[in-house]
């Protein structure tokens, strides 16, 4: 439990150390910039609120980033019958100074990327963020998912096999037919 | 087909790693206000419980 008057700097020193964490899985389960730092920061408005009745026997980062996936599905419901990924995606794909062959293959890769992602349901894609991206262990992934340890490792590995599939028919597919 | 390391590389790629620059100080202050409100609401919400016991130790001295 956290007393209530220190909240204020104690919300800022847990900002500060896991804002990067909650970040980068929001970014890689709503595909784009703008949605993740607005999510991010009504994901630490909801740790705020509920800090007074945390129980400080369990770990600070997966409680969060058990906040973080609950907002994530959240927003993900609200938005299922809008296209989730349209808005914001093709804006980040960087111009360079490629020629325009490469330029095309890049895109078209990190489209099919992204739409394999975006096929994955909500619980696999958040355990290829959480195990994958974010790097946390089993363990950290069951906890913030709320599930067992086993579910974890088959979810993982499922996602896995789904991605890797999709996206070697696809994008082998697709450039095969760019040239 | 890829391996899971190669897979997780290109995903970590596809987007910044890092918010935009104002997204953190603007974040930060955003919370500072929301816990100030916070604990203002929880020492009124305390005035208030104060209150109300004195009352009703004042009530049941008079009615007594």
């Amino acid at each position: 439990m956290f007393d209530s008057p220190n909240l204020e700097s104690k919300i800022v020193e847990i900002y500060n150390l896991h804002y990067l964490d909650v970040y980068r899985f929001l970014i890689y389960f709503m595909g784009n910039q703008n949605d993740a730092e607005d999510l991010t920061q009504e994901v630490f408005i909801r740790v705020l609120k509920s800090l007074p009745k945390f129980n400080s026997n369990y770990p600070l980062k997966t409680w969060i980033l058990s906040i973080a996936k609950h907002v994530a599905i959240d927003h993900y419901r609200k938005r299922r019958f809008t296209a989730l990924f349209k808005e914001g995606f093709f804006k980040q794909l960087s111009s360079s100074d490629k020629k325009p062959d490469e330029e095309f293959e890049i895109t078209e890769t990190k489209r099919l990327i992204h739409e394999a992602i975006a096929t994955l349901k909500p619980d696999f894609r958040a355990v290829v963020i959480l195990r994958g991206i974010n790097e946390f262990s089993v363990s950290e992934t069951a906890a913030v998912l709320q599930c067992s340890m086993a579910k974890v490792k088959v979810d993982y590995h499922r996602a896995l096999k789904i991605l890797k599939k999709k996206l070697n028919i696809e994008i082998e597919g697709a450039l095969t037919n760019a040239k | 087909m890829r391996s899971e390391q190669e897979l997780m590389d290109e995903l970590k790629e596809m987007y910044p790693q890092y918010p935009s620059k104002e997204f953190k100080s603007s974040t930060e202050k955003l919370l500072r206000m929301k816990a100030r409100d916070l604990e203002k609401k929880e020492k009124l919400s305390d005035l208030r419980q104060l209150f109300q016991a004195e009352f009703s130790y004042l009530f049941s001295f008079f009615v007594c």
